[in-house]
């Protein structure tokens, strides 16, 4: 595009040049899981070993965001020929760099290998995991060095600004975004277009946009890893939506739990502000941009939207009633337009590539409103007990039973599949005869769940469902500002009396109590953290009643999770005597000679678990 | 504010748009419960008692009317089985939290219910409606108590749990609880007794500023005072709450410019607001409109330097032109807005608040601000250097500037150099 500076461009071509110049880059994870789990040492041994070779001339070693594939970290994919590595340590890598990058001989010991076949399979393309994805707000994942800007502008980066700027009116930019259908990715799946256009129209000004990267739902990471593999994506988006809305100002409002997610968006607005992409006439079509960041201080509230305004204006982080819209009065009163960090990322390639091309994705019908359906793609964080722990980017529509069993590898050592929550804390819990649900907006909330932001929590048949409402109940009892009775004393409530059925103290009837509790909180609680609360409860009392009554009735928690209703047992059959568990019993509660079974003292057991975990003849069991 | 037809139960009627709808609901002599609301003070929204059903079939959702604005053709239920079975369940956890407060029987037994099927864990007689910070908050002005942790360790109290300076004793909060349990702790009071003498012994009425100066004739027992118990007579309720200082800290519109009363103005269209030992420093509204966006600010003093009021200048620069406006007030320079250095249009956006410039410790700031304008003559004079400058205007660019007495935005980039001095000497170059 020739609006692009001529600098801009020679330094991106430069870049791209830069390493065309090697005949292998090695793209080494530095996404948060695979830093804890010690890609520096790899980079650190990688260096040292090419040198040692003589090699550093022809292969480059490249930081990338998170690659997704999370569970199998450290992860390195070495390209042009795409052979991914995993699980890797410092000490494979002389071993590595000698027989693939000096001979040319890929090491099939450090390869992935599914459970199933145990044959090693080279090729990243080719993993389950990664073929049923597509990637559109992580397309960049993996295959760029987040902290180089030019790396970004020579994969198509800020195109679509440019586009923008130099060929659509604002009123342009507003329709194709009604028109693309995108819906909020924050978890509200509020069409996007229809929030720009009401803020466009708002006569107030001056106008703010906001991104929201306060992401607290346990065991989710999507808009984190978004930042931390392709922050300039995120500053793009905002920059268009500025110019669409009409605003001058941007916010990154993002938790400080996640420093290096922080560190390379300080780089990222940087490198945009000295390259002209941020700030005083951009890119000289007459539009002012700049944008600052608001670091959260960790409430979970503050991920809603009236109560992250009220937190960047200094005021407590509390919520308000929105019967009147934050994109007409939000922050500091003015037309103030929030989205998140994973709908930002997705709007580049939209206005580069048409709302048509994105409407071809995904489910429904948007083009008369796109309340129609869900299009374009969602990143899911797949947690739990799932083999493939990690990142996956799936077309809406994708069903649950694809996402868990194909790109997740089915559950781990060998269980049962029991249940699915999806959408965070608020999320519902979903059973196993609904695993061939379309995941998406609609219907998610047709079964009493949610899109939310994306979080997947994958249950086996170790789980208890009574257990899991009362954890998530307890995480929101905890996290309630306390502004409204119904969340405050209504969370209070549930928990305890999730908490007196999980310890057998529960009496008949607080299963009806408990869900009308839940009816009213639903109906009348301030924000969407106590409105959507319930869910948790109300679909495990939906889709598994019988573990509630017999928690109740026969005082059993079926699943053997819950302490209070369990005992553990040694099968003598099995003990063979090892005296194993009774040296790690906590309690000493464990007794028997040497070579002759074992027995516990019912009494004195806490019910830690540490004796089956220990047992290596499975002769724990729990009743 | 136009007039727009409501439904109530199936009735027309008249509402202002934008009113929260419980006002004409209730004018109807419909009984709706409340805990957290109150008559002139914001809408909270917290107890949502009030709960009422908007919308038709589907799409039918309670909203709570303390804060649900009039829309034209709203229709609105405020007998339903939902309404009445989600107030019943409020009342029980209100019962759980708080059995033992008269207020919460009362209510419980007018919506039906007799006892609590929930367990009362940590009975208090706390209700959280906020209705005494709130009142703190707005009608005194004071800020003196918040709400402290949160969740269900959410409770009412002062910074730290500390004498608050900001606390002015005027007991407001106790006589707006509706349990009766909250108390002024008379500490601060006891300070005072011990700790001042002669005329710092002032009034409660003076350090609201309601009055300019008085001291306490009654050594600080405003139970016992003649003044205190006059002004309850003459305005038949708590005179704080009558009087309500802290409504004057909302931005009042004066002509095409916004003004705020709770702090001075000199002539020159600089504020001054005293706060604790110090006084905060920025530009009016009027100069921000006047001057436009603005590009750079510079102070000519840091932290540290002495200043005087009336001799040294800030220079204000935008849309090609530049400012000198003098100090109002002399004293130590402390602390520097850091906005002014990287985006100094937060002027434009929030002169008032976030746009401040910097603070400074006072030499004399009793006898430096009784020439600044304040209070009751801040209007007429805004209303006077508002026909000023449209006077002012027609004589250097025509009409055009002023668009049928509105002013247009960044109009001073549309001026000629002298036809500017012109206007920043008349304006801005006075204290």
């Amino acid at each position: 595009m020739s609006t692009i500076p001529k600098q801009v461009l020679e330094e991106s071509q430069t870049a791209g040049r830069d390493l065309s110049r090697f005949r292998m880059q090695l793209m080494l994870c530095s996404g948060t899981a695979c830093v804890s789990s010690g890609s520096h040492k790899i980079k650190d041994a990688l260096e040292r070993e090419l040198a040692k070779q003589n090699l550093d001339d022809e292969v480059a070693v490249v930081m990338t965001g998170c690659n997704g594939f999370c569970a199998q970290g450290p992860v390195m994919v070495v390209q042009p020929d795409g052979i991914f590595y995993q699980l890797l340590s410092d000490k494979d890598i002389p071993l590595l760099v000698e027989e693939h990058m000096l001979k040319g001989r890929p090491v099939e010991k450090l390869m992935y290998k599914p459970s199933a076949t145990k044959t090693a399979v080279p090729k990243m393309s080719e993993i389950g995991f990664f073929k049923k994805q597509r990637l559109l707000a992580l397309r960049n994942r993996g295959l760029i060095d987040p902290e180089k800007i030019e790396e970004y502008i020579a994969r198509d980066g800020y195109k679509a600004l440019a586009k923008v700027l130099t060929k659509m009116k604002p009123e342009e930019v507003v329709q194709e975004m009604i028109a693309s259908g995108l819906r909020g990715r924050g978890g509200g799946g509020f069409p996007t277009g229809i929030k720009w256009k009401t803020c466009r129209d708002a006569p107030e000004s001056p106008k703010y946009v906001v991104c929201n990267a306060d992401e607290g739902d346990p065991g989710a990471y999507m808009d984190r890893s978004i930042v931390e593999s392709d922050p300039h994506v995120v500053l793009e988006g905002m920059a268009i939506a500025a110019y669409a809305v009409g605003a001058k100002k941007g916010y990154v409002y993002i938790r400080h739990e996640y420093p290096l997610a922080l560190k390379r968006l300080q780089k990222a607005i940087a490198d945009a502000r000295e390259y002209g992409l941020l700030g005083k006439n951009i890119l000289d079509q007459g539009f002012d941009f700049d944008i600052s960041i608001h670091l959260g201080a960790g409430a979970f509230v503050c991920g809603e939207s009236t109560a992250l305004m009220a937190s960047m204006e200094g005021r407590v982080g509390e919520p308000r009633a929105k019967y009147i819209h934050t994109v007409e009065h939000g922050l500091w009163d003015r037309p103030t337009n929030l989205n998140n960090v994973e709908t930002y990322a997705n709007v580049p390639q939209i206005m580069l590539r048409g709302s048509k091309w994105f409407t071809s994705i995904g489910t429904g019908d948007v083009s008369k409103s796109p309340w129609g359906g869900s299009k374009g793609t969602k990143v899911f964080s797949l947690v739990g007990k799932v083999k493939n722990t990690g990142l996956v980017e799936v077309p809406m529509g994708t069903t649950l039973r694809e996402i868990i069993f194909d790109i997740g590898g089915g559950i781990s050592n060998g269980k049962k599949f029991k249940a699915v929550q999806t959408g965070g804390p608020s999320g519902g819990v979903i059973p196993e005869s609904l695993l061939d649900l379309p995941v998406d907006f609609d219907q998610l909330t047709k079964v009493g769940s949610m899109m939310g932001s994306g979080g997947m929590i994958v249950m086996n048949e170790d789980d208890c469902m009574v257990d899991i409402a009362r954890y998530f109940i307890d995480f929101l009892v905890g996290e309630s500002c306390g502004k409204c009775l119904p969340c405050r004393e209504g969370l209070r409530q549930m928990s305890s009396m999730l908490n007196d059925i999980c310890s057998g103290k529960a009496e008949k009837g607080t299963i009806d109590l408990l869900e009308n509790l839940c009816y009213t909180v639903r109906d009348t609680a301030l924000c969407a953290l106590g409105r959507g609360a319930v869910n948790p409860v109300l679909t495990t009392i939906k889709y598994f009643r019988e573990e509630y009554e017999a928690h109740i009735n026969k005082k059993k928690c079926p699943a053997g999770v819950c302490k209070a209703l369990i005992t553990y047992k040694i099968d003598a059959g099995k003990c063979n005597g090892c005296t194993l568990c009774a040296r790690e019993c906590p309690q000493q509660a464990i007794t028997g000679e040497k070579l002759k079974p074992h027995k516990i003292n019912t009494d004195l057991c806490i019910r830690c678990g540490v004796c089956r975990d220990v047992c290596n003849q499975d002769a724990v069991y729990v009743k | 504010m136009s007039q727009v037809t409501i439904k109530i139960n199936g009735h027309e009627v008249k509402a202002e748009k934008g009113e929260p709808i419980l006002g004409p609901i209730r004018a109807q002599g419909i009984d709706i419960p409340t805990l957290c609301h109150m008559d002139g003070v914001e809408p909270y929204g917290a107890c949502r008692l009030c709960m009422v059903e908007v919308g038709k079939g589907d799409r039918a959702k309670l909203v709570t009317s303390c804060n649900f604005p009039a829309r034209e053709g709203l229709e609105i239920q405020t007998d339903t089985e939902r309404v009445h079975r989600d107030r019943a369940m409020l009342a029980e956890l209100l019962l759980a939290r708080s059995p033992g407060v008269k207020k919460v029987q009362e209510l419980a037994v007018s919506l039906g219910v007799k006892k609590a099927r929930f367990k009362t864990m940590e009975p208090t007689e706390c209700l959280l409606c906020g209705l005494c910070v709130r009142v703190c908050n707005e009608i005194v002005g004071a800020s003196a108590i918040g709400f402290e942790g949160r969740g269900v360790d959410r409770v009412v109290g002062t910074p730290f749990f500390l004498d608050p300076d900001a606390c002015i004793a005027c007991g407001a909060c106790t006589e707006v609880c509706p349990t009766g349990i909250m108390q002024m702790e008379i500490k601060t009071k006891e300070r005072w007794k011990k700790e001042l003498v002669g005329n710092q012994r002032l009034c409660r009425y003076a350090r609201m500023g309601l009055v300019p100066y008085k001291v306490c004739p009654n050594d600080f027992d405003c139970a016992t005072c003649e003044v205190d118990q006059r002004l309850w007579d003459e305005m038949g309720m708590h005179p704080v709450l009558a009087l309500a200082p802290g409504k004057k800290r909302k931005p009042r519109q004066v002509g095409n410019f916004v003004t705020m009363l709770d702090r001075f103005y000199s002539k020159g269209h600089v504020w001054v607001k005293p706060l604790g030992e110090r006084v905060i420093v920025g530009l009016d509204d009027f100069a921000q409109k006047v001057i436009g966006d603005i590009s750079s600010i510079t102070i000519g003093a840091k932290p540290g330097d002495v200043v005087h009021k009336g001799k040294d200048s800030l220079n204000v620069a935008c849309n090609g032109h530049s400012a000198a406006m003098l100090f109002p007030i002399s004293g130590t320079i402390k602390s520097i807005n850091p906005a002014m250095d990287d985006e100094p249009t937060v002027i434009n956006e929030d002169c008032y608040r976030r746009g401040w410039l910097f603070t400074v410790e006072p030499t004399d700031q009793y006898r430096e601000t009784k020439d600044l304008v304040a209070s009751g003559q801040v209007e007429p004079w805004m209303l006077e250097e508002s026909d000023f400058l449209f006077k002012t205007l027609s004589e250097v660019g025509g009409a055009a500037l002023s668009d049928g007495g509105e002013l247009l935005p960044n109009f001073s980039r549309e001026l000629a150099d002298d036809e500017w001095d012109r206007i920043a000497k008349r304006f801005f170059s006075k204290v």
